[in-house]
């Protein structure tokens, strides 16, 4: 029988692989949950199926959280998808998804946006229940359903300015519905008749959003940023939203509306200086063509005094928002 | 003397007025831009190729509107500048008054152009509608030197008008392309002949109709 000495374990070394001893603990376990020393995948699950996780490194996937809520809401549709807690905290499971583990937009730091690519839509908030997000985030995956108005890899933090990120088409092109020669004045029927599409209603409720300077839109009201704010949220939550626009001096209504058009998405990016430029596309029932109702350059601008201003292109009309018509 | 004084008063007051009255009319030209026949404006992509200079409601009632005729002057009208061609006797002008919810076929809102010849002295010898573009119109006019001496301006107009949806997926529309040949006479006078008339199928983009067929 051959003696095992030292020297032999030094020569079977130099032709056997040596793995570590932190690569030891991941096949018999004993890890505690910190970096350098995880749990092992099936320690675990173990301790999901205990109900004692509490967060902590596992080999092979980073920290997983020990519980995270998701609600969202699939955009494009009437239906709300909702999960409530997932009990096994394991958004850190594949690293290729939600922008991978590590990757500090996942975590919400700082600002709590994740993002991702893809053809689905999804707007709503994620909250991470051991205060890695401060800012209930969403999540809402690239492309666009109208060919990209909106930038790709959206995601929405809160309605804070400096948060805001693009929001693709939350109405689908073909759920446009344009004008009608018979009821040429049926501007605000056809917008509820595109809300309805997505099983959304407008209230009664009315936001101002500008002084009435003699028949045309004036400057900014205080209450301005709670229709901005509404808009905003509409949107994040996968709703389309109504708004009222001034493009002429008028006598009736309000003295100021002269037209309605349907918020769709928004898109955020920043200006030569470096300023962020918020823009939000609309479907317009002024026409009965759905490429000119419904064109990526219909679109209104969120200007520093907080008005939303802008062109319908097809006809160089000057569309101001006078009031944001909330959703009930 | 005293009649003399007033006739020479009566004198310098109507030549100041004159004077006045045609700095004004000036005044009115210069914020049209002047160009040289030939002279093309196509209004299938766009709805005007002027800038948006909206003319006040002071040159409106004196330059564009009838005297004692009803007049589109509300907020639900803006008339902007457009295009002069200098005549010998005449000044030709193209303006565009665009009626913000006037309703058509496929949607609101219509522009008309209108053809107006003045004397240098800002006197208006004649004004018609010469084209339409709106969502159910579309235009392409020609102004060139006349034929012959009667005939100061000659205006080839193609004006469609599209009244029926083929396919509205692909947003292929019909209707009929109608042939207008205005001429200005050396009295100042416009005249108008339709000279024929087709029927057209089109395809209706985004900011663009193109026409796929024209037949009799």
């Amino acid at each position: 029988m051959r003696q095992l000495t030292r020297k032999n374990l030094d020569e079977l070394a130099k032709e056997m692989p040596v793995i570590s001893e932190i690569q030891q603990k991941t096949f018999i376990g004993g890890g505690n949950g910190t970096s350098t020393s995880p749990y092992t995948a099936a320690e675990y699950t173990a301790l999901c199926a205990s109900g004692t996780w509490d967060g902590g490194y596992v080999d092979g996937w980073g920290y997983v959280l020990q519980e995270v809520v998701v609600t969202g809401s699939y955009s494009g549709s009437e239906n709300n998808y909702s999960s409530g807690s997932n009990g096994s905290g394991n958004f850190g499971f594949d690293p290729n998804q939600w922008g991978g583990r590590g990757d500090p937009s996942f975590w919400g730091i700082p600002s709590g946006n994740v993002s991702d690519s893809g053809s689905s839509d999804y707007s709503g908030w994620y909250s991470y229940p051991s205060g890695y997000n401060d800012g209930g985030g969403s999540a809402n995956s690239g492309g666009s359903s109208n060919g990209g108005s909106s930038s790709g890899g959206n995601s929405n933090g809160n309605n804070g300015p400096g948060n805001l990120t693009g929001i693709s088409d939350v109405l689908s092109s073909s759920a446009f519905s344009g004008y009608r020669s018979s009821d040429s004045t049926g501007c605000q029927t056809r917008c509820k008749e595109m809300l309805a599409q997505v099983g959304v209603e407008m209230s009664d409720n009315r936001i101002k959003m500008v002084s009435n300077d003699g028949g045309r839109a004036g400057n900014a009201l205080s209450g301005a940023q709670q229709g901005i704010d509404t808009i905003n949220s509409a949107l994040q939550n996968g709703k389309p939203i109504i708004v009222g626009v001034d493009y002429k001096i008028e006598k009736y209504n309000d003295g100021l509306e002269d037209h309605f058009i349907v918020i769709v998405g928004r898109t955020v990016s920043s200006d030569s200086s470096g300023n962020q430029v918020v823009e939000y596309h609309y479907f317009d029932p002024r026409t009965s063509s759905p490429n000119a109702g419904t064109s990526n350059d219909n679109i209104l601008t969120l200007t520093t005094d907080g008005k939303l201003i802008g062109t319908f292109p097809e006809t160089d009309l000057n569309y101001t928002v006078t009031s944001v018509r909330p959703n009930k | 003397m005293n009649r003399y004084l007033l006739i020479a008063l009566f004198s310098f007051f109507s030549f100041t007025l004159i004077a006045q009255e045609k700095n004004n009319f000036q005044n009115y030209l210069n914020h049209y831009k002047e160009v040289q026949l030939p002279y093309e404006i196509c209004l299938d992509s766009v709805w005007s190729i002027f800038p948006h200079n909206s003319i006040s409601s002071e040159y409106i009632h004196k330059y564009i509107c009838e005297p004692d005729k009803a007049c589109d002057d509300s907020g639900d009208y803006n008339y902007t500048y457009g295009v002069r061609i200098k005549l010998e006797q005449f000044i030709v002008l193209i303006t565009s008054k665009f009626c913000y919810d006037c309703p058509t076929e496929y949607g609101l809102g219509k522009v008309e152009y209108l053809l107006s010849v003045y004397t240098p002295e800002g006197q208006k010898k004649s004004q018609v509608i010469i084209l339409q573009r709106s969502f159910q119109h579309f235009c392409y006019v020609t102004f060139e030197n006349g034929p012959n001496s009667h005939s100061l301006l000659s205006i080839l107009i193609k004006q469609g008008t599209l009244n029926e949806s083929l396919d509205k997926e692909y947003n292929i529309l019909q209707g009929i392309l109608d042939y207008y040949a205005y001429t200005i006479d050396q009295k100042g006078c416009i005249r108008k002949e339709k000279t024929k008339s087709r029927n057209i199928r089109v395809k209706w983009g985004a900011r663009q109709i193109t026409i796929l067929k024209e037949w009799e």
